[in-house]
């Protein structure tokens, strides 16, 4: 019993249906992603310039050198992170909070009018990043005892 | 796919590694091409500058004939893709296409109209808000920069006629083929490509070897053992490896076998 609620609070199902429900989140978490760039692609179009009271509040935006550096940091850890989650079946899915990370560097880079030149590492960085986090997925679904 | 030993632990460490490069270099060539291109423009800035300057004396003298033979001897730069003078009024005086001169040119144009959006205009700019890029009608990038031609003690106080209250007498625009930078920025991007697939394959193909050694064969020699031990066939030498050697010590006393000596 014990055993069953460490699971369910680390986040981990057993292997069934209710585990393939619990593996595709990585397939869903990768196809927002992936449609989030493309809106991204588009310069967030319909999105509205914010309005110059707000560029009075919030102050000039951060050199792109800077978000970059920020990108390259956060990155690296996160791909750190989730290697060594492979060893930890039980670790929860963090594919969906690196999704609102990712979407906060589009809209950085957008707002600092760097875009074009962010858009295809971010857009390279998250998908390697979503796929490792899927494929950890893969594995937990399989169960802990799979393998060769 | 997933399910051998070999594809759990190489495909993640090689996909981590490829995606952390890629990325990195992605951001490299980015960073490399703005500091370019940002240098590119403080170049052409100071040659705008340095134009205008040796414009200056004849200006003085009022000797147009010098003026339009400066104006058209650069014209003849083969980097220099257009260069002409225009009054305060916009009416073009100097220019290396003589079919230029005497018409007005649009204010509400991209070179202007960052300073004529305001009433009266600024009399002076930052070096990078006197330049604009833009395509030739052949296509080829073009960095074009424009100079305010200021007035002075000397020039109200010589022949000319312009007041001393006038600050800028006339503008000089200048335009400068990219096509040096485009064609160095795509050789940068292929040696970087390049580099990074070496980088690439170098680390890859290390982790790939160094994981196949030290865990993937010693593993399939212990399946391999332990195999030929189930199935009652001479099995080969036991893992020498320490732990794996416990785990066919301890299988083959499981199987009630026992393990040939090691040696």
């Amino acid at each position: 019993m014990n055993e069953r609620n460490g699971r369910q609070r680390d986040g981990a199902a057993p292997p069934g249906k209710a585990g393939r429900d619990f593996g595709n989140r990585g397939v869903w978490a990768l196809s927002a992603f992936l449609l989030l760039s493309m809106w991204a692609r588009t310069g967030f179009h319909g999105v509205p310039s914010p309005p110059p009271a707000w560029d009075a509040l919030l102050g000039r935006p951060p050199p792109p050198v800077w978000i970059d550096g920020a990108f390259v940091v956060y990155l690296f850890a996160a791909l750190i992170l989730s290697l060594t989650r492979l060893a930890a079946p039980a670790a929860r899915f963090a594919g969906f909070a690196h999704l609102g990370y990712l979407g906060a560097f589009y809209a950085f880079y957008a707002l600092s009018g760097a875009l074009e030149e962010g858009f295809w590492a971010v857009l390279v960085g998250g998908s390697v990043l979503l796929v490792l986090e899927t494929y950890r997925e893969h594995l937990r679904r399989r169960g802990p005892g799979e393998g060769e | 796919m997933f399910r051998t030993l070999a594809a759990r632990a190489i495909l993640a460490v090689a996909l981590t590694i490829t995606g952390f490069v890629a990325t990195c270099c992605i951001l490299l060539y980015a960073t490399m091409k703005q500091d370019r291109i940002e240098e590119n423009w403080l170049h052409a800035t100071e040659i705008a500058s340095v134009l205008a300057r040796s414009t200056r004396y004849a200006m003085l003298h009022d000797d147009r004939e010098s003026l339009q033979n400066i104006v058209a001897n650069v014209g003849q730069e083969a980097r220099v893709e257009h260069v002409r003078i225009f009054n305060k009024q916009g009416l073009v005086v100097f220019s290396e296409r003589l079919e230029e001169v005497g018409q007005y040119v649009d204010k509400e144009a991209e070179g202007c109209f960052f300073c004529h959006r305001f009433e009266p205009p600024p009399s002076s700019v930052g070096p990078m808000e006197q330049v604009r890029r833009y395509e030739s009608g052949a296509g080829q990038p073009v960095l074009a920069v424009t100079v305010a031609i200021h007035n002075g003690p000397e020039c109200a106080g010589s022949c000319h006629h312009h007041p001393a209250d006038q600050s800028v007498l006339g503008t000089l625009d200048i335009g400068l083929s990219e096509d040096t930078l485009q064609r160095s920025l795509a050789l940068m991007g292929g040696r970087l490509t390049l580099f990074s697939l070496m980088v690439l394959a170098l680390s890859v193909g290390g982790v790939a070897a160094l994981l196949r050694l030290t865990v993937v064969a010693p593993v399939r020699h212990l399946v391999a053992y332990v195999e030929s031990l189930a199935e009652g066939r001479v099995p080969p030498a036991p893992p020498v490896v320490d732990e794996l050697a416990r785990v066919a010590d301890a299988v083959a006393r499981a199987l009630g076998r026992r393990p040939p000596p090691q040696g």
